[in-house]
């Protein structure tokens, strides 16, 4: 009886250790939207989007879901590096921050381009707080200005209108469907290139379409069309080395994100005929070195075309894609930027990691040939 | 330790000479203040006889017809019968009760008096005759309480020792069921039987509980409760190893499978051993139904019995350490509830626990016909007002409403209870260490769940350790599956199925 | 108090705690393995079926009882002991070595300010209960917890399920196949730990229908483990341009950024548990190997020596990830030595006799 009481003992003892760090969820602030910006002296400013949370009777009154920007908190603050900054908000901010439940990381093309941004990235997924699986987008101007323009307009809560958001965008084929993982594992690994979703707020009215096709050369900034969101996502940002080297429009990031496999519908205008396309899947693809010691990659590339009232002009569509591939292909090969996921297919062939790093797939890819194909399957439904 | 009182004739035998053996009785029966014990002479065929018994116990009329008047009216000449015979001779001659016998031991006639018995004491002779006149007030065989089933018998055990041997007799119609007669208690015995299936049941097991019963120096035993503390494993551990049944079929069922059985005089419910923790899981309803319906009952029980024991826990840990882990809608709303709320997660939990065992104490305790007082207060004042207070936030009370729920799909009641003691220390563990202290305290009682034993049996067995069962542990799969004999019985026994070798 | 382990509950002690240990050097002790860990994994596994099959031929052969008694008989009390006392030293370190990983994801998933002490104590006197509950409790709740590892991994891998890439596991060789053979070699020597359950473990009747009471456990533990750290490789592609510390490891294995965070919280219980089960269960073997080293040490006594042992190795830093990794490469080659030296003994000594029942 008496070992019993002195173990219940030691063990409340025990276990009263840790208990220092309870924290009540209503006084911790969730930041849902973390910005980074470069400010003008070089320094790093963070901001982030918290919404408030006041009860189901609070002082204010104020409707919980689609309210205007006085339900959540933007805070910002500047450091010469990410943790400075961090600890700085933490000052800021008038509760315990937690990065937990990030949804949306912005960071400014500034700051994307600049040499401080694998730093940035690093100290981001080195956190004890991991926010790895949200969004990352690269806004082409202030990211706090874009931060805190970013609502719930069709009325959700923000965390639940942001994923609501993001969802659609990527299975229409607009952005791509990177989180900060999966920007920072292919960072620091030796295939692919990363890529991020690009965004920017419209600043004045709409732009007259410049094309006949509906997304082609299409923007962040420059979208056809008005709406209350004043926050555009179309397009990707191409990463290289850890830094942005350039971007993709909104019909580029479609053909993208079909070449890696991703399923995704988009609408398709071919000289004003509507068609839906929905990419299949990648087959048949090959990576090789000719007689010449040229790189050849060859694929196939597969869409279902859905018949509406008239059967659509396969041949013509072929073609047209056929172009803007080769076109999409072309300009990541002079960009120095292989963002479609051919390396770990070409890494196959390799026995170790080292035989694959010698083999040199930046420049293999920056010289190789195509031999693209395009397959339309008319359907249905 | 002080002897009884009249221990030294308790101890004693009948002299043959009546006034002396009367006049012991009456001592150690406190005659007369004892108004109840009724001394009746009566004289038959040339001698003297007293015929003893305890109003209420025995039946009057069985007494009077058969009894008095048999030996009052018999025209038999005794005058040629030895004195010491003279027990023998009434007993072929005159009582017309077929269940009597001889007895000389004081003790044994006052005890048998004491339980509704008639003793005979005849002058000359130094042997009494007993005979079975019992006859107390008893309850009907009537509906269970606790252990309601859908489909299945709906007779539940009685205070009547008697009337439980009955019930088992007719639920296993075999000579192989043995009843072994024993009382437990040195000052106030308890009448108990010991029931088990000869053949079936391991000798060692039931050696071990005859042993631990034997072993029994309480001075007085109070139902089966008290029996089970004085004979389980691990008196200190939070889990029952031995179950309590109140329903007839239910023991049958055990007992077919190598179980011991122990009915006790005025308990209306039969103790189980040994026993593991997945009979205290099964309900007989899972038995009675189809097999897709039993098992689909079980699933839902032996989630309600995890909600029960972790959830509180759960939801503690992770609004206080890991709220990381909860989906943002969901936190907001969490977060949205307790702002207002002055308590911490941990106290509102503390609370709401507390109320609802509150409301389940009183539930029990109070009379029927104020039960819906219960529910008013339950519902209305500690929910709806707790909540409009901002004392308590819904989210709390949703969490306490299905941990409540979980805990009582247990269809033992004594295991409910240990669920609902380990639920608070798990809480408690988790306010301090987050998960880690969850999943430790956990694994803990895992531990020492396998540590356990029920009568020598392992706990968790048959699945931790392995014995071989049938596929009736956590889903309850079609009976021609089940070939095997539970692990607990005999190996090789006469009960197992043909084909299950 | 004697601590004892039956044979016939030791085959899931045995899948609980070695399989934890593996992958937990493996993926978080050497990531330099990048995603070929799996591959040193099944090489380990190779390189342990010669001492599996050893160990089960001499369980066969011996009579009943406990194992360490058997090879008492059959090599002599004083390498046996010796033996014993080793093994007992390296239970302990392991111990040390799992709960200061526990303790470095408790503090990874949520108690970052908590100091080493209040998460110790607490496992270290879990641990210790667990052991005092004896081998039968400790091996009868790993069968349970055996039990539900596959449906927690089922729920892991169905949220996880689109962030497998099969073409992450290539190139095959990752570092390079000398790197492959050193990860492989310390692999070996935390699968070879198996030694320690068996040397503990004592035949029992449920036992005796075994016919592979090691060399089954080991084989199903390595594969399950390959299975495992290939699944996990497939999730990223080789983090070749980062410093890899076992936090970085860490929050890889536990959060990987693809699926919620809320989906982390099957694997947080499926890691926490494991690393439990192997803390007892180390701490169990030490107390019981300082039993087998002084039989006459009480077991409570030898449960508290060894958790006091182990805590003050885990506090002293001497169970980082740098010593553990580079003693991990010779602890194949020590617990295969022991091995050799007790089962060759009887040979040497008495020829044929040595393999003979005992009666």
């Amino acid at each position: 009886m008496r070992a019993l009481k002195i173990t219940a003992l030691l063990l409340l003892a025990a276990f009263l250790g840790g208990c220092t760090q309870a924290r009540q969820v209503e006084s911790i602030a969730f930041a849902i939207i973390l910005g980074a910006d470069l400010t003008e002296e070089g320094n790093i400013e963070l901001t982030v989007q918290i919404p408030k949370i006041g009860g189901k009777s609070s002082e204010s009154g104020q409707d919980q879901g689609g309210g205007g920007n006085s339900d959540y908190l933007i805070a910002s603050a500047r450091g010469a590096t990410f943790t400075d900054a961090l600890m700085a908000l933490e000052i800021t901010v008038p509760r315990d921050l937690s990065l937990t439940q990030v949804k949306l990381m912005v960071v400014s093309e500034e700051l994307a381009r600049h040499e401080k941004f694998f730093n940035f990235a690093e100290s981001l997924a080195k956190l004890d707080q991991s926010c790895s699986s949200a969004y990352l987008a690269v806004c082409r101007d202030s990211a706090k200005e874009f931060v805190s323009k970013q609502e719930p307009v069709i009325g959700m809560r923000v965390s639940l209108g942001i994923l609501a958001m993001f969802e659609h965008h990527r299975t229409r084929g607009y952005i791509t469907g990177a989180n900060f993982a999966d920007f920072y594992y292919d960072g620091v690994s030796v295939f692919s290139d990363p890529v991020a979703i690009l965004c920017a707020t419209t600043k004045e009215g709409p732009d007259e379409p410049t094309s006949e096709s509906s997304l082609e050369d299409i923007m962040p900034e420059n979208v056809p069309a008005e709406s209350e969101n004043e926050n555009e996502y179309v397009g990707t940002a191409l990463f290289r080395d850890g830094l942005m080297v350039g971007e993709l429009d909104g019909l580029e990031t479609s053909l993208v994100n079909a070449v890696r496999g991703a399923p995704i519908f988009f609408g398709y205008s071919l000289d004003g005929f509507p068609i839906s396309l929905q990419s299949h899947d990648i087959s048949g693809l090959e990576i090789y070195e000719d007689e010449n010691g040229t790189t050849r990659i060859g694929f196939t590339l597969r869409f279902n075309v859905i018949a509406d009232l008239k059967s659509p002009p396969v041949e013509a569509l072929k073609e047209t894609l056929h172009a803007d591939l080769l076109r999409l292909l072309e300009k990541c090969q002079t960009l120095g930027v292989e963002p479609f996921g051919f390396a770990s297919h070409a890494a196959t062939r390799f026995a170790s990691l080292a035989d694959w790093l010698e083999y040199d797939w930046p420049e293999r890819f920056a010289n190789a040939e195509f031999d693209v194909d395009i397959d339309i399957t008319v359907t249905d439904t | 330790m002080a002897d009884m009182p009249h221990a030294d004739l308790l101890r004693s035998a009948l002299t043959g000479v009546l006034e002396t053996d009367v006049g012991h009785l009456k001592t150690i029966f406190n005659f007369p203040e004892n108004a109840d014990i009724i001394f009746r002479p009566i004289a038959a065929g040339g001698f003297s006889l007293c015929a003893v018994y305890t109003e209420g116990m025995a039946r009057d009329d069985k007494i009077a017809d058969f009894i008095v008047r048999a030996c009052q009216s018999f025209d038999t000449n005794a005058q040629g019968v030895a004195p010491e015979s003279r027990a023998e001779f009434l007993l072929k001659n005159a009582v017309a009760i077929p269940q009597a016998r001889p007895e000389y031991r004081l003790g044994e006639l006052v005890q048998q008096i004491l339980g509704g018995m008639t003793a005979l004491v005849i002058d000359g002779c130094k042997d009494g005759l007993l005979m079975e006149t019992r006859g107390f007030e008893k309850r009907a065989v009537q509906r269970t309480i606790s252990e309601s089933v859908v489909a299945g018998s709906q007779e539940g055990f009685v205070e009547s020792l008697r009337t439980n041997i009955t019930l088992m007799r007719r639920y296993v119609q075999s000579p192989c069921l043995i009843t072994e007669m024993t009382t437990v208690g040195t000052r106030v015995p308890l009448r108990i039987a010991i029931l088990y299936m000869k053949g079936v049941t391991r000798e060692d097991t039931l050696a071990e509980m005859r042993r631990r019963i034997k072993t029994i120096t309480a001075a007085v035993v109070h139902g089966l409760g008290q029996l089970e503390q004085l004979i389980e494993d691990s008196p200190f551990a939070l889990t029952p190893q031995m179950m309590l049944t109140e329903r007839p079929d239910r023991a049958a069922s055990c007992v077919l499978d190598g179980q011991i059985i122990v009915l006790a005089d005025g308990a209306p419910y039969a103790l189980v051993a040994p026993v593991t923790l997945f009979h205290l899981l099964h309900a007989s309803d899972d038995t009675f139904m189809r097999w897709q319906y039993g098992s689909f009952l079980r699933m839902i029980r032996m989630l309600g019995i995890l909600f029960s024991l972790i959830l509180p826990g759960a939801y503690v840990a992770l609004t206080l350490y890991h709220p990381h882990l909860i989906p943002m809608a969901l936190l907001t709303s969490i977060a949205e509830t307790r702002a207002q709320v002055p308590f911490s997660a941990l106290t509102e939990v503390l609370l709401m626990e507390f109320s609802f065992y509150l409301i389940n104490e009183a539930s029990t305790r109070i009379p029927s016909q104020m039960g819906s007082v219960i529910g008013i207060v339950g519902g209305l004042i500690l929910g709806q007002a707790a909540v409009s207070a901002s004392i308590i936030s819904p989210i709390v009370i949703i969490v306490v409403a299905l941990t409540g729920l979980g805990n009582f799909v247990i269809p033992d009641y004594g295991f409910t209870v240990g669920t609902t003691i380990l639920r608070i220390a798990i809480v408690l563990v988790s306010a301090m260490l987050g998960l880690y202290g969850l999943v430790l305290s956990v694994f803990l009682i895992l531990c020492h769940l396998c540590s356990l034993r029920s009568l020598g049996a392992p706990f968790m067995a048959p699945v931790a350790p392995f014995r071989p069962h049938n596929p009736d542990i956590l889903l309850r799969l079609p009976l021609w599956l089940q070939k095997k004999l539970l692990f607990l019985a005999k190996r090789r026994s006469w009960m197992r199925k043909e084909d299950s070798e | 108090m004697r601590l004892t382990l039956p044979l016939s509950v030791a085959r899931p002690l045995i899948f609980a705690t070695v399989s934890a240990r593996l992958i937990m050097g493996v993926f978080l002790d050497m990531p330099w393995l990048y995603n070929a860990g799996w591959i040193s994994a099944l090489a380990a596994l190779v390189l342990c079926v010669p001492l599996g099959m050893l160990a089960d031929s001499f369980t066969r052969l011996s009579g009943p009882g406990d194992i360490a008694g058997a090879l008492e008989r059959e090599a002599g009390k004083a390498p046996t002991r010796i033996i014993c006392g080793a093994l007992c030293l390296l239970a302990i370190y392991e111990t040390a070595v799992t709960a200061r990983v526990l303790s470095n994801t408790v503090r990874h998933v949520a108690l970052s300010e908590a100091s080493a002490i209040s998460l110790l104590l607490p496992l270290l006197i879990v641990a210790m209960l667990a052991a005092y509950f004896n081998g039968l409790a400790l091996g009868s709740a790993a069968r349970i917890w055996v039990k539900i590892i596959p449906f927690l991994l089922l729920i892991v891998i169905l949220l996880q399920m689109k962030s497998y890439h099969a073409a992450w596991l290539t190139p095959v060789l990752g570092p390079g196949a000398e790197v492959l053979a050193t990860g492989a070699v310390s692999a070996s020597g935390w699968l070879s730990l198996t030694a320690m359950i068996w040397l503990c473990a004592e035949k029992d009747d449920h036992a005796a229908s075994l016919r592979t009471p090691v060399l089954g456990p080991v084989l199903i533990t390595g594969i399950y483990c390959a299975l495992v750290l290939a699944l996990l490789a497939m999730m990223s592609p080789p983090s070749v341009r980062t410093d890899l510390t076992r936090t970085y490891q860490l929050d890889k294995m536990l959060a990987n950024g693809r699926a919620s965070q809320a989906s982390q919280l099957p694997l947080i219980i499926l890691w926490y548990n494991s690393l439990i089960f192997t803390v007892s269960t180390n701490l169990f073997l030490g107390a019981k190997l300082m039993q087998l080293t002084i039989p006459k040490l009480d077991g409570r006594l030898a449960v508290l020596l060894a958790g006091v042992a182990a805590g003050a190795t885990a506090m002293f830093g001497l169970a980082e990830q740098g010593t553990t990794v580079e003693l991990s490469q010779w602890l194949f080659a020590l617990v295969g030595a022991l091995f050799a030296v007790l089962l060759l003994l009887p040979v040497l000594k008495g020829g044929k006799k040595a393999c003979a029942r005992s009666k």
